[in-house]
């Protein structure tokens, strides 16, 4: 018998089990080997199953099973050996058993053989997280327990579980893509800086998934595919119907909050050697007639990423100039990058979108505050501009798909490129080269590749490609071919050549081909600052380097109008930009001491440590290659005993619109000398004692866990102290500001709203988690509050003005009459700029209080909302408040929020003053903002010492003013039952007051500022003490203190907003001696109210709200 | 999530009726036929939820179209999206359906360990409820066919029998087909020619697909049905639209007479057929008057496109008053125009936007923003200096630019 039958049936299992089983011994050995044989692992994903027979001639049939499933008919070969290639697919699975049949030619006896082997080449899985070690970790890592893990060789990807909801920006539902990492030789890199990418049905609606499972493991060697679905929902974070029209533009009609009845269904699917995962998301229509859709995403990146829209060549319309950086809206793009800096060095992500014919016209997409809304296969301006419609409309009955892909890359930008490319099916040719000064690889330097608005090379005008340099300093990818304008740059580097503008080299890159462009930078020279307290221990310090920087960033969008607007660089994203005067702000740690890269050249270190602190400044001369050292001495020269200082609105990584880290962050307050850092992260309680232990900076840095609720159109409010809920990951339980309804049904059009301020504040307190720990609710920067919700607090009681309809327009109830609550503090003053301060006593000072003229006891809040680093926002005012301990290890949180809530809190940027009022009567009475507020004090009442009662129409008002030297002043302010002036409208009903002091005192005049030696340093202090006599009903009081242009210089550099660098400072010497007379950020202090209680009734009675015409 | 035990099936709108049953799929069914395993007709029994998404049910199957079939039952299996609403297959509901070997995917080997179903092809859109004998007679001819023949005279001629006597949803997919096919003009003999110009005639085909064949013999320059697109024309008030369109295409334009009757027609869509095959007719100068006096915004859109197509930048002082039309997709029509002037359009634009504001400049604005970089230098000129706060917030949005809300 030359040949064997194969035959090609499927053999029940019962059949075979059936057959007499006959051992080796008792019949020939029939079958020689099995390949696969067992114990085998498969590496390869195609793959050869053999048969070899021993005898063929004494072989009637064969049968070859893989799993149970006849594969007999797929062998080939003979007469020995029989042989089928196997492919990725069913029914390979990781542990497979190989099986062979043979009948003996007489048809006596039959022979089985098999073999249990493994498949495993480098597969793509999809599978649920059942351990928290199988997940991706990383700064921003969300993932938890019955999450989804989509995996493959390059990169690790988490779809979040469905039945989600987490008040927290694009993150509130489930079923989205929420971590991402690289793999590289099978380790994950453990640096997702990722927040999460939201599907988006209509705009305003997205997918609130309700279910996810995954529809193939890739055991088989195939794609992994994880998919979720689920009803629309609105998003009640973000209501883009508002921000649309600040920026001048409207929504089309069927957008508006419009609930539609359709299904969305997300597919994740990884293949096992892509770099890229596709999301193809279908929407599956209810409705009885055809629903026009704008399609799209939110995505965040969140972490430490700067973002780039690659412009697309098939754009209606080309953007001029368009970087590195946020833009708010453009007319086509590509790709939509994040590219890793600091600690996400060597991580980025790509939203990779299709070209036409796929789509109408390129996606496009719109950007704020961190948050982009990417409009598939239309632009966003016809769309804002025009209400053009819908490119997208599922017909009746129907579904429609979209499909893009996600990419997690090495930390260089021109990943995404390099897979849009190849995704697109465009030209490319490779672009590559090093970065090198003085023979040393530049690892993080930047390169851009460029074009010009046109498409020309005229000039960098739109960044095409965008690398940061490997370790070795080199960069490399496909990108299209074309004309590129090349250019490197690294912060602390000497542009190419040394000039202010770096060298532009004009590259082509042609298709298949290799274009190398090398660039040599100049030599760096570096600086080393070495901080100590007076007793010459380490101290955390914050070092400014003043002067001017020799190679600027490269300004992609310089000509707009505002600051807000010239959001995109050559190189940099500038978000978090350098004050003028200054070319570099950094932080040292714990140890005190930090050593930077800087341009050679002549400059002043400035160190200091905030406002309790003396400074020290030094020129210096940097060359390049040497190192200069600058050693400091501090002192702390405040005496802010029974106080501790803290910023109450701080943001960092886990805000959707704050990229700092949680080191920098800490590093940044320990060095500025700010004892509390109350973390008041969008939508997300953040708790930074760990890390802080972590950095060994206990001793100088406590942090509250806080959030800040976040409505979209009428204010945020911080709550603080705040429990975390560890079971939700991604918020730690955040306050729901949303109003959750069943999934698909969280409308207003259902009846479903947004909670009343009220509301917000009552969820706050009442959290379960926050229980003992006397959590305080703040609205911050009130106008973003009394404005919107027109609320007019010269109004008894305070009313809210506005109309049903404008109430329904916030997702609010139209049915509430009043939107007005009396929150127990009002955040003033934030920020560390000129502007904040002019805001605060412009604006906002007389909202404050009308309420205390009406008896409404408010706390008045100085803090920085900071959300950035470099530009020294969190420099800005603090707040003190009565403390049972000066050590900020031992500070404790329920003290912070019963102070507020009693009103004993003191404001000030360089500036700490305190009150006290003293009866004269005899009777000893003081009212002051010290000494600690016990447990079970009343919150919102003068019950906490800050009244005095006062028998003969007198009291006696002391006013104790520190400063460091570097923060002089030279007014008092005393403002008594003020009256108030409005200072701005809303839709006619007035929202914004001023307020009119009742007594101004000056230097010289009235009071004197003295330096007192302390510590091997010096402050300037005032105690300054003024009767108030012949009082005929009850009042309050309340103080400020400030230096004014012309007496007082500015706190530059220790504050250094608003230096004129353009015509009063334009060299070195002139940047360090900035005179009274020159503009610039002076010192303000403020104190919270203190009240007399006239009549002896032991309470104050309220005079009424006085507007001044 | 993954079901263990029960389904859980959620129900998130209960204040809503209760929705239809998803839409049939002819154009996938056609499509998917094409390579399918087996493509039946039979009466649906037993349908029942596997879990969350998936449905298997018993198809008693009546013809077999396509495939080995050895008649008796067969097992199939879908998925529905949507949860809520009821299943693609009712009880006893007859259907034509693609079938294809089922997906090897581990949540389909979970759901039939022993494989012994096929899936609905194309994602369960292969699919075609209730389907007549004319319809089945009509696709098995077609599927008949050697795959190599479909896009040859024979394909050419059974497709036309779907199109004009098949399911809608089937006639449209079989216009989909023909559309791809090479040469089609050639391979149209008089039986496909005859069937076409019969379903175009017939007022009981659904308007979709008679627009659809008008539409087609317009692309694919069909003169063999010029006769029935003149007859629709002339006599079919609900065709004469697409059927004027398509005889444009083929005759390279429209007669002036013909134009100037369209244009005084009192359906927008026959002006609108004139307008937009009026540049270089008598009736051209005809266009200015419409940009700007037509009653329907869609014939002022396309009359202002032809305008500046034909005056170029001649045009530009009598086109430029229909960027402030009241329409925005008129407003869009003229930006997209004359933007494309480039250049030496940009001082008028950039005074007529001047001297607006708000949506009455917005077109002037994104025309400047179209215009190049001369347009866009004025485009930010505006953005600094308008007196008008909104409209330079619209230009910086046609610039792509805006202020930071918060």
């Amino acid at each position: 018998m030359q040949s064997v039958s194969i035959v090609a049936r499927v053999v029940a299992a019962a059949a075979l089990l059936c057959l007499p089983a006959l051992g080796a011994s008792a019949a020939p050995p029939l079958i020689r080997s099995l390949t696969p044989a067992a114990g085998d692992v498969v590496t390869r994903f195609v793959f050869d199953v053999e048969v070899e027979l021993l005898a063929p001639s004494d072989v009637s049939t064969l049968v070859v099973e893989l799993n149970g499933e006849d594969i007999t008919a797929q062998l080939s070969g003979g007469p020995r050996v029989y042989t089928a290639t196997l492919s990725p697919g069913p029914p390979l699975r990781d542990e497979n058993t190989l099986y062979a049949r043979v009948t003996h030619r007489n048809g006596k006896f039959t022979i089985e053989e098999t073999a249990d082997f493994e498949y495993l080449p480098a597969k793509a899985r999809a599978q649920v997280v059942s351990d928290v070690t199988d997940c991706v970790t990383g700064p921003l890592a969300h993932c938890a327990v019955g999450d989804f893990l989509i995996s493959n060789g390059r990169a690790r990807y988490v779809i979040q579980q469905a039945n989600q909801r987490e008040s927290h920006a694009v993150g509130t539902f489930g079923g989205n893509l929420i971590d991402a990492e690289r793999v590289v030789d099978g380790v994950p890199q453990g640096n997702d800086n990722f927040f999460e990418l939201q599907p988006s049905m209509n705009i305003e609606t997205v997918i609130n998934a309700i279910d996810a499972e995954i529809v193939n493991d890739g055991q088989d060697g195939t794609a992994a595919i994880v998919r979720t679905c689920g009803p629309d929902d609105l998003l009640d974070d973000i209501n883009p119907s508002s921000v649309v029209g600040d920026a001048g533009g409207q929504l089309p009609p069927g957008v508006d909050d419009q609930d539609y009845d359709v299904i969305g269904c997300t597919e994740y699917t990884l293949e096992p050697s892509a770099g890229a995962l596709e999301i193809v998301t279908t929407i599956e229509s209810m409705e009885g007639s055809d629903v026009p859709l704008f399609l799209g995403d939110y995505i965040n990146g969140g972490g430490e990423l700067e973002q780039w829209g690659a412009a697309s060549d098939a754009a209606p319309i080309p953007l001029p100039q368009l970087g590195v950086g946020e833009t708010l809206v453009n007319w086509g793009i590509d790709v939509l990058s994040f590219i890793g800096f600091d600690e996400a060095e060597g991580a980025d992500y790509g939203l990779l979108l299709p070209r036409p014919p796929e789509v109408p016209v390129p996606s496009s997409s719109f950007t704020t505050t961190g948050v982009s809304f990417v409009m598939h296969g239309h632009s966003i301006p016809l769309v804002l501009i025009f209400g053009a419609p819908a490119n997208f409309v599922v017909p009746a009955g129907d579904a429609i798909s979209f499909r893009r892909w996600f990419s997690v890359g090495d930390g260089s930008g021109a990943n995404a490129i390099e897979a849009v490319t190849e995704i697109n099916g465009v030209q490319s040719g490779t672009l590559r080269g090093c970065v090198t000064s003085a023979g040393d690889p530049v690892t993080g330097a930047r390169i851009a590749a460029s074009r010009d608005g046109n498409g020309g090379t005229a000039q960098a005008g739109v960044v095409k490609a965008h690398w940061v340099a490997d370790a070795s300093g080199c960069y490399e990818a496909r990108i299209p071919t074309g004309d590129y304008l090349v250019a490197a740059g690294k912060e602390g580097f000497p542009y190419e050549g040394g000039g202010s503008v770096p060298v532009q080299h004009l590259v082509t890159v042609t298709d298949g081909g290799t274009a190398v462009q090398d660039i040599e930078l100049p030599q760096a020279g570096r600086l080393r600052v070495v901080a100590t307290d007076h007793l010459g221990s380490a101290l955390p310090v914050r070092v400014a380097v003043v002067g001017f920087d020799p190679s600027p960033q490269v300004r992609l969008t310089s000509t707009i109008i505002s600051a807000n607007d010239t959001r995109s660089n050559l190189f940099y994203d500038q978000r978090d930009g350098i004050p003028n005067g200054l070319t570099r702000t950094e932080y040292t740690g714990a140890g005190g001491e930090l050593e930077i890269d800087l341009e050679p050249g002549e400059y002043q270190v400035a160190v200091s440590r905030g406002s309790e602190y003396s400074a020290y400044t030094e020129v210096v001369t940097i060359n390049g290659g040497a190192l200069a050292t600058v050693s400091a001495q501090l002192s702390h020269v405040l005496d802010t005993t029974g106080f501790i200082s803290s910023d109450y609105h701080v943001h960092l990584i886990e805000s959707p619109d704050s990229r700092i880290s949680r080191r920098n962050r800490i590093h940044s307050f320990a060095g500025e000398g700010v004892d509390n850092l109350i973390a008041t992260d969008h939508g997300a309680i953040t708790d930074l004692q760990p890390d802080i232990a972590a950095l060994g900076l206990r001793e100088y840095l406590h942090s509250t866990p806080g959030e800040e609720i976040t409505t979209f159109d009428y204010g945020h409010f911080n709550a603080y102290p705040q429990g975390r809920d560890d079971s939700l990951v991604q918020t730690g339980g955040s306050t729901d500001h949303g109003g959750a309804a069943p999934p698909g049904e969280d409308f207003p059009s259902l009846g479903n709203y947004n909670l009343s301020p009220a509301q917000i504040a009552a969820t706050a307190v009442s959290d379960p988690f926050n229980a003992g720990l006397d959590t305080a609710v703040q609205i911050n920067h009130i106008n973003s509050h009394f404005a919107p919700l027109r609320i007019d607090t010269s109004l008894t009681p305070p009313a809210s003005q506005i109309s049903p309809a404008q109430a329904l327009s916030f997702r609010l109830d139209p049915a509430i009459a009043n939107f007005f609550h009396a929150f127990p503090a009002l955040e003033l003053w934030n920020g560390a700029t000129e502007g904040a301060q002019n805001e605060f006593l412009r604006e906002r000072i007389g909202i404050w209080m009308n309420l205390l003229n009406q008896g409404i006891p408010t706390t008045a809040i100085t803090d920085t909302d900071t959300h950035t680093f470099h530009n020294l926002r969190q420099a800005g005012g603090r707040t003190w408040t009565p403390s049972s301990t000066d050590a900020p290890a031992d500070i404790s949180d329920p003290e912070i929020g019963r102070a507020i809530g009693a009103g004993k809190a003191i404001g000030g940027q360089g500036l700490f003053v305190q009150a006290k009022l003293r009866a004269t009567d005899g009777s000893g009475g003081v009212a002051s903002l010290g000494g600690v507020v016990p447990s079970g004090t009343p919150g919102a009442s003068t019950a906490a010492g800050t009244l005095v009662t006062v028998g003969n129409g007198e009291v006696e008002l002391v006013v104790h003013v520190q400063a460091p030297t570097w923060a002089p002043y030279d007014t008092i302010e005393i403002y008594r039952n003020a009256s108030t002036t409005i200072a701005g409208t809303t839709g006619g009903t007035p929202t914004l007051f001023s307020a009119l002091p009742t007594a101004v005192r000056t230097q010289g005049t009235h009071f004197s500022v003295d330096t007192v030696p302390v510590n091997g340093s010096a402050r300037l202090e005032t105690v300054y003490t003024e009767t108030l006599s012949g009082l005929a009903a009850d009042e309050w009081i309340v103080v400020i203190v400030k230096g004014t242009r012309g007496v007082s210089p500015p706190l530059f550099p220790i504050n250094p907003d608003n230096v004129d660098t353009a015509t009063e400072n334009t060299t070195l010497a002139d940047l360090v001696t900035v005179t009274a007379a020159e503009r610039g950020i002076r010192a303000l202090g403020v104190t919270n109210a203190l009240y007399v209680d006239v009549d002896g009734n032991g309470r104050f009675d309220p005079p009424g709200v006085s507007v001044a015409p | 999530m993954c079901l263990a035990g029960s389904i859980w099936v959620p129900h998130f709108a209960s204040a809503r009726s209760a929705p239809p049953p998803r839409a049939s799929e002819g154009p996938a069914l056609l499509a998917a036929a094409e390579s399918a395993a087996a493509v039946l007709v039979g009466s649906v029994r037993e349908p029942r939820r596997i879990d969350l998404h998936g449905w298997s049910a018993q198809l008693e199957v009546e013809r077999s179209l396509l495939g080995n079939f050895e008649g008796g039952r067969q097992r199939i299996a879908w998925e529905e999206l949507a949860t809520e609403r009821p299943a693609r297959f009712a009880e006893g509901e007859r259907a034509l359906v693609a079938l294809d070997p089922l997906p090897g995917h581990s949540l389909w080997r979970k759901r039939f360990p022993k494989g012994d179903a096929r899936a609905v092809a194309a994602r369960g859109r292969a699919f075609v409820r209730n389907p007549d004998a004319v319809t089945i007679a009509r696709l098995a001819a077609y599927l008949a066919l050697d795959p190599g023949l479909r896009g040859e005279t024979a394909g050419v001629s059974a497709l036309a029998a779907l199109v004009a006597e098949a399911a809608p949803s089937l006639a449209l997919g079989a216009l989909d087909r023909l559309d791809q096919v090479a040469g089609l003009a050639g391979r149209l003999e008089p039986p496909a020619r005859e069937l076409l110009a019969a379903a175009l005639a017939n007022p009981s085909r659904p308007l979709p697909v008679r627009s659809g064949i008008a539409a087609l013999a317009g692309a694919r320059r069909l003169d063999a049905l010029r006769p029935a697109l003149l007859a629709a024309a002339e006599g079919d008030p609900a065709l004469a639209a697409a059927a004027w369109d398509a005889l444009a295409s083929i005759d390279g334009g429209l007669g002036e007479a013909r134009l100037a009757g369209l244009m005084g027609a009192g359906d927008p869509a026959l002006r609108e057929v004139a307008v937009r095959h009026g540049v270089g007719s008598g009736i051209e100068a005809r266009l200015a008057t419409a940009m700007r006096e037509d009653p329907a915004a869609s014939v002022r859109a396309a009359a202002v496109e032809a305008w500046v197509e034909a005056r170029e930048l001649a045009a530009l002082d009598s086109a430029i008053a229909v960027l402030s039309d009241p329409d925005p997709s008129v407003q869009a029509a003229a930006a997209r125009a004359i933007g494309q002037l480039g250049s030496a359009a940009v001082p008028k634009l950039r005074t007529y936007a001047a001297e607006r504001s708000g949506r009455d400049a917005a077109g002037a604005l994104a025309a400047l923003g179209m215009a190049g970089p001369e347009g866009r230098a004025a485009l930010l000129e505006l953005a600094h200096s308008h007196a008008d706060a909104r409209t330079r917030a619209l230009a910086r949005l046609a610039l792509g630019r805006g202020s930071d809300p918060h």
